[in-house]
C-alpha cells in the first residue's frame, strides 16, 4: 500500500505544477490552448455579463415599483429591457454552462488531455470576448430598442436605432457558439479512451452532446436570419417588411426556429449538471441512466419542431397551431420523467446536504414550476389570454433563471475545488443559496398572478391594480441580487483563501475527480482507468488526504494455494 | 363537483367578460389542479427523502435498484395521458375561439403607433370601442406600421395586428362595463400607452349605435370635431396638458411665437391666426420629417392623404382650444334649418 506521502501527492491538493501556474503572464492566458484556462476566461465574461444584465434588471424593477414613469422615460425603459434581455440571452445564458463547466470538465470527464480542436476553442473564446464587447458597446451607445427578439418590421423600418450593428454583434456571438458545439461533438466522438463506451459517459456529457447538436444545426439559421434582417434594413429587399412585399411572420418563423431550440441549449446542459451533482451528493447511481441520457437527445431533436408555439396569436393557420401544440406537449414527457428519475435517485441515498445539493433541490423546485406553467401556454385555448403577458415572462424566467442559473451556481460550487483547488465556506454557501431561492420566488411568482390577471409584458406604465405584484417582484429582485452577489463572493473568497481541497473531496466516481485539485496542465499524470461513472464503491474516504481515493482491488499475482488434487 | 378554488379565481383571473371565459377558465383551473397536485407531491417527496436519507453518523443506506422498467413505464404513460387530455381540451376550446358567430357585427380596427381607430358599419369612427352586451362582434384588424396586438383581458381575446395582412377575430361580450384594451406586441416608445377604453353598453346593438356611434361634423362644434380627430390620430404621441410623450405636447403651441428645430433655422409666428403658423402645422402633419422639433426624434408617420383640408382646420381649432393645457367640451351648435 502507498505511503501517506505518496497518497497526498497523488490524491491530495496540488500545491504547484498545476494548470494555474504552469506558465505565467497575461500572454500565457490570452494565447493559451488549455481548455481549463479557456473555461476560466469564459467564466469572467459570463459572470460579468450576469452582473451587468442583472443591474439592468434591477433598474427595470425599481422603475416598475410605481405604475407611472418614475426616473426613466419610455424610450430609456425600452432600451433597458432590450439590454437586459439581449445581454442575458446572448452573453450569459447561452454560453453559461457549456462554456464554463463544459469546457473545464468535458475533456477530463472523458479522460482526455484537451478538446479535439484546442485552437478552435481559443477562437471561440476570442469571438465571445470580442463579440461581447462589441455587442455591449453597440447596445449601450446606440440605444437599441427592439427587444432581444428584433421583431420585424419594427426592427427593419420603424426603429431609429442602430439595429445593424447590434445584429452583427449577435451574429459574431453565434459563431462562438457554433465553434464550441462543433468542438464538443468531435471531442466526444473521437477522444474517448479505451473502455469509455457511450453508455459509460457521465450524464453531463450526454447533455452537452445534445446541446452541441442544436448549436451546430440551429445557430446558422439565426445567423442567416440576422443577415437577411440587415439586408432588409439597408437594401429594402422585401423579405420581412410588408411595405416592400415581405412578410413579418416569415421573420418570426426563422427567428424561433433558432430561438426555441436555444431554450434547450440553455436547459439541457443544466439538466446534465443536476444529474452529476445529484448522483455525487446522494452517493447513488442516477436512477434510469439510459432514460435520462436518451431523453436529452430526444428533447434536442423534438425541440426543433415546436417553434410555432411562440406564434399562437400571430395569425398562423389553425392547423399549424394544432400541430405545434401537439408536438409541444410531446416534449413535456421526457422532461417530466427526468424529474421523477431524479427523485428516485434520492431514494435510499446517502444524501449530503451540501451547497450544491441545495442548489439541486431548488432546481427541481423551480424547474417544476417552470415546467408545469408551460402546460397553460402549450394548451391552445389557455395560451390565448396568457400570450405576451407577465405569465410568459415568469414562465421563462423560472425555466432559464430558476433552471439554468441555479444549475450554473450549484455547478460552480460543486466543481470549485477542481477549478481553484480550494473549498468554499459551506455555511455561507448555503445562506446565499437560500437568498437566491427565496429572492427568485418572490421576484417571479407574483408575475404569474399579474400575468393571468392581464398585465402585458414590456410595459413601462401599467394600471394600478397590478402595483402590489410589481412591488413584491421588485423586493424579490433585490433579494435575488444579494443572493447571487453573495454566492459569487463566497466563491471569490474561496479562490484565494479557501481551505485546500483534495483531488476528490466529494467522493465522486467520474474521471475529472481522479485529477489533482487543481488539475495539472495535462490533466492526467497517468493512463486513466475507466469504470462506471456512478460506481461509488470505487472510491473510499481517506483521512490523510481529507478526501476520497480509489479503491485498489485486491489482486494476487499468483495463486498461493495449491489446487486440490483430484481424488477419484 | 363544486370547484373550491373557483371562488378564488377573482384573485388570479380577470372578471368573465365574454363567452370565451367559459371556454378558457375551466381548463385554466383544471391545469391549476393538476399542477398543484403534482408539484406538491414532487416537493414533499423530495424534502422527505432529503430528511430521512440525509448523511448522518450511524446512518447506513440500504441498497436500492438503479432502474425499474415498470416504474419508468408508469410515469411515462401516466403523464402522457394527462397531457393528451390537456391538448384536446385546449384544441377544442381554440376552435371555439377562432370560429366566428354568424350574426357578428363587423368593426374595422386600424392600429398605428400608438393609436387605435375603430370604424363602425355606419362609417363613423372613434378611439373608443363601443359594444353592446351579448352582441357578437367580428373585428377586422390591420396595422399601418409595425405589429401590434389586440388584447382585452376580460374577454380572454387576443390577436396580433399585422401590417400587410388582414386578421380577424371575434368575441361576444357578456358583461356590461368599461374595460381596457391593451396592445400586447411591443411596438415602440409609446407601447405601454397604447391603451384604450372598451365600453360594453346594456342597450341592444342598434340603439347603442344610435346613441354612441353617430357623428356628423356639421352637427358639432369645430373644436369637438378636432378633439375627435386628435383622439384617434394624435393622442398616442402628443399630450395637450404638457406631459411627456413620444412627441412634443400641444400645450402652448398655438400661442408660441417661435419654434426651434433639430436642424435648420427656427421659425417665428405671428400667433395661431397667422399664415406662418397654419402652414407650419399643416406641414408637420403632412410631411413630419421636414422639420423635427428640438429634443425629439424623427418618428412621426405622414398623414398626407389621410386627413382632408377641412379636418386639418378642425385640428387647428382644437390646438387653439387646448393651448392652455385643458380641454372643455364646447357646446353643440344650434341646429340650422
Amino acid at each position: 500500500m502507498a505511503t501517506v506521502t505518496q497518497k497526498q501527492q497523488l490524491f491530495g491538493h496540488a500545491a504547484s505544477n498545476h494548470y494555474l501556474d504552469a506558465s505565467r503572464g497575461v500572454m500565457s492566458w490570452i494565447f493559451t490552448l488549455d481548455h481549463k484556462r479557456i473555461a476560466i476566461m469564459y467564466m469572467y465574461g459570463v459572470i460579468a455579463s450576469l452582473f451587468l444584465a442583472g443591474i439592468f434588471a434591477l433598474v427595470l424593477r425599481t422603475e416598475l415599483y410605481t405604475p407611472g414613469p418614475w426616473f426613466l422615460s419610455n424610450a430609456v425603459y425600452n432600451q433597458m429591457f432590450t439590454l437586459h434581455g439581449a445581454v442575458m440571452v446572448f452573453l450569459f445564458i447561452i454560453p453559461s454552462v457549456p462554456a464554463i463547466i463544459g469546457n473545464f470538465v468535458l475533456p477530463m470527464m472523458l479522460g482526455a488531455k484537451d478538446v479535439a480542436f484546442p485552437r478552435l476553442n481559443l477562437a471561440s473564446l476570442w469571438l465571445y470576448w470580442l463579440g461581447g464587447i462589441f455587442f455591449i458597446v453597440v447596445l449601450s451607445t446606440t440605444q437599441l430598442d427592439t427587444g432581444w427578439t428584433f421583431y420585424t418590421p419594427y426592427s427593419t423600418s420603424s426603429s431609429k436605432t442602430n439595429v445593424i450593428a447590434a445584429t452583427l454583434g449577435a451574429f459574431i456571438l453565434g459563431f462562438s457558439s457554433i465553434f464550441t458545439g462543433l468542438n464538443f461533438i468531435v471531442t466526444i466522438n473521437t477522444m474517448r479512451p479505451k473502455g469509455m463506451t457511450w453508455f459509460r459517459l457521465p450524464l453531463l456529457l450526454w447533455g452537452l452532446y445534445s446541446t452541441s447538436i442544436i448549436q451546430v444545426l440551429a445557430t446558422p439559421v439565426l445567423g442567416i436570419t440576422l443577415l437577411l434582417l440587415i439586408v432588409e434594413r439597408t437594401l429594402k429587399l422585401g423579405i420581412f417588411d410588408p411595405a416592400y412585399g415581405g412578410d413579418p411572420l416569415l421573420y418570426q418563423h426563422f427567428f424561433w426556429f433558432y430561438s426555441h431550440p436555444a431554450v434547450y441549449i440553455m436547459i439541457l446542459p443544466a439538466m446534465g449538471v443536476i444529474s452529476e451533482m445529484l448522483a455525487v451528493h446522494c452517493r447513488k447511481e442516477v436512477f434510469g441512466y439510459k432514460f435520462i441520457a436518451m431523453s436529452s437527445v430526444a428533447i434536442a431533436l423534438i425541440g426543433f419542431l415546436v417553434w410555432g408555439h411562440h406564434m399562437f396569436t400571430s395569425g398562423q393557420s389553425e392547423l399549424t397551431s394544432l400541430v405545434f401544440s401537439a408536438i409541444t406537449f410531446s416534449v413535456a414527457v421526457p422532461s417530466a420523467v427526468k424529474v421523477f428519475n431524479w427523485l428516485c435517485t434520492m431514494y435510499r441515498g446517502d444524501i449530503n446536504l451540501s451547497t450544491p445539493m441545495l442548489y439541486v433541490m431548488s432546481f427541481i423546485f423551480l424547474f417544476g414550476i417552470g415546467g408545469l406553467t408551460g402546460l397553460w401556454l402549450g394548451a391552445l385555448s389557455t395560451d390565448i389570454p396568457l400570450h405576451d403577458t407577465y405569465f410568459v415572462v415568469a414562465h421563462f424566467h423560472y425555466v432559464m433563471v430558476g433552471g439554468t442559473m441555479t444549475a450554473l451556481l450549484g455547478g460552480l460550487f460543486h466543481w470549485w475545488p477542481k477549478f481553484s483547488g480550494r473549498m468554499y465556506n459551506e455555511p455561507l454557501g448555503k445562506l446565499f443559496c437560500f437568498f437566491v431561492f427565496a429572492g427568485f420566488n418572490l421576484t417571479f411568482f407574483p408575475q404569474f398572478i399579474m400575468g393571468s390577471l392581464g398585465m402585458p409584458r414590456r410595459y413601462h406604465e401599467y394600471a394600478e391594480i397590478y402595483q402590489i405584484y410589481h412591488q413584491a417582484s421588485t423586493w424579490g429582485a433585490f433579494t435575488l441580487g444579494i443572493g447571487i452577489f453573495g454566492a459569487v463572493m463566497v466563491l471569490v473568497y474561496a479562490w484565494f483563501f479557501g481551505r485546500k481541497a483534495s483531488g476528490n473531496p466529494w467522493g465522486a466516481a467520474t474521471l475529472e475527480w481522479q485529477c489533482s485539485s487543481p488539475p495539472s496542465f495535462h490533466n492526467f499524470e497517468h493512463r486513466v482507468i475507466v469504470s462506471e461513472p456512478y460506481d461509488f464503491e470505487s472510491v473510499i474516504y481517506d483521512e490523510s488526504v481529507d478526501g476520497y481515493i480509489p479503491v485498489i482491488p485486491k489482486r494476487d499475482l499468483a495463486p498461493n494455494q495449491q489446487p486440490a488434487t483430484a481424488t477419484h | 363537483m363544486i370547484n373550491p378554488i373557483h371562488s378564488l379565481a377573482q384573485f388570479y383571473l380577470p372578471p368573465k367578460g365574454s363567452t370565451f371565459a367559459d371556454v378558457t377558465d375551466p381548463l385554466f383551473d383544471a391545469i391549476l389542479w393538476i399542477s398543484i397536485v403534482s408539484f406538491v407531491a414532487i416537493v414533499v417527496v423530495m424534502c422527505w427523502f432529503a430528511i430521512i436519507y440525509r448523511r448522518r453518523p450511524g446512518y447506513k443506506p440500504l441498497p436500492s435498484p438503479s432502474h425499474s422498467t415498470l416504474l419508468e413505464l408508469i410515469w411515462t404513460i401516466g403523464p402522457t395521458l394527462i397531457l393528451v387530455w390537456i391538448f384536446f381540451q385546449g384544441a377544442s376550446g381554440y376552435s371555439t375561439l377562432r370560429t366566428p358567430d354568424q350574426d357578428a357585427e363587423l368593426i374595422e380596427v386600424t392600429a398605428s403607433q400608438f393609436n387605435w381607430k375603430f370604424t363602425y358599419p355606419n362609417g363613423d369612427f372613434g378611439d373608443t370601442l363601443h359594444l353592446s352586451v351579448n352582441q357578437p362582434v367580428r373585428l377586422q384588424l390591420v396595422s399601418e406600421d409595425v405589429i401590434h396586438s389586440f388584447y382585452v383581458p376580460e374577454f380572454r381575446a387576443k390577436m396580433d395586428v399585422m401590417p400587410g395582412r388582414r386578421h380577424s377575430m371575434w368575441f361576444k361580450p357578456t358583461l356590461v362595463g368599461e374595460f381596457k384594451l391593451f396592445c400586447t406586441e411591443y411596438c415602440g416608445d409609446g407601447h405601454s400607452k397604447m391603451v384604450k377604453n372598451v365600453i360594453v353598453h346594456p342597450e341592444p346593438w342598434d340603439e347603442m349605435m344610435r346613441k354612441y356611434v353617430r357623428w356628423k361634423d356639421a352637427e358639432n362644434h369645430p373644436v369637438a370635431n378636432g378633439a375627435r380627430l386628435y383622439n384617434v390620430y394624435c393622442s398616442g404621441c402628443h399630450s395637450f396638458d404638457g406631459s411627456a410623450k413620444t412627441g412634443p405636447s400641444f400645450k402652448g403651441l398655438a400661442s408660441s411665437t417661435n419654434r426651434e428645430f433639430v436642424s435648420g433655422s427656427p421659425l417665428t409666428f405671428g400667433g395661431a391666426d397667422s399664415d406662418e403658423w397654419k402652414n407650419y402645422v399643416s406641414e408637420s402633419i403632412k410631411r413630419p420629417d421636414a422639420r423635427i422639433v428640438k429634443g425629439y426624434a424623427n418618428q412621426m408617420p405622414s398623414f398626407e392623404g389621410k386627413l382632408s383640408e377641412e379636418q386639418l382646420g378642425y385640428i387647428m381649432q382644437f390646438l387653439k382650444a387646448v393651448d392652455g393645457g385643458t380641454y372643455s367640451e364646447p357646446p353643440k351648435p344650434e341646429k340650422t334649418q
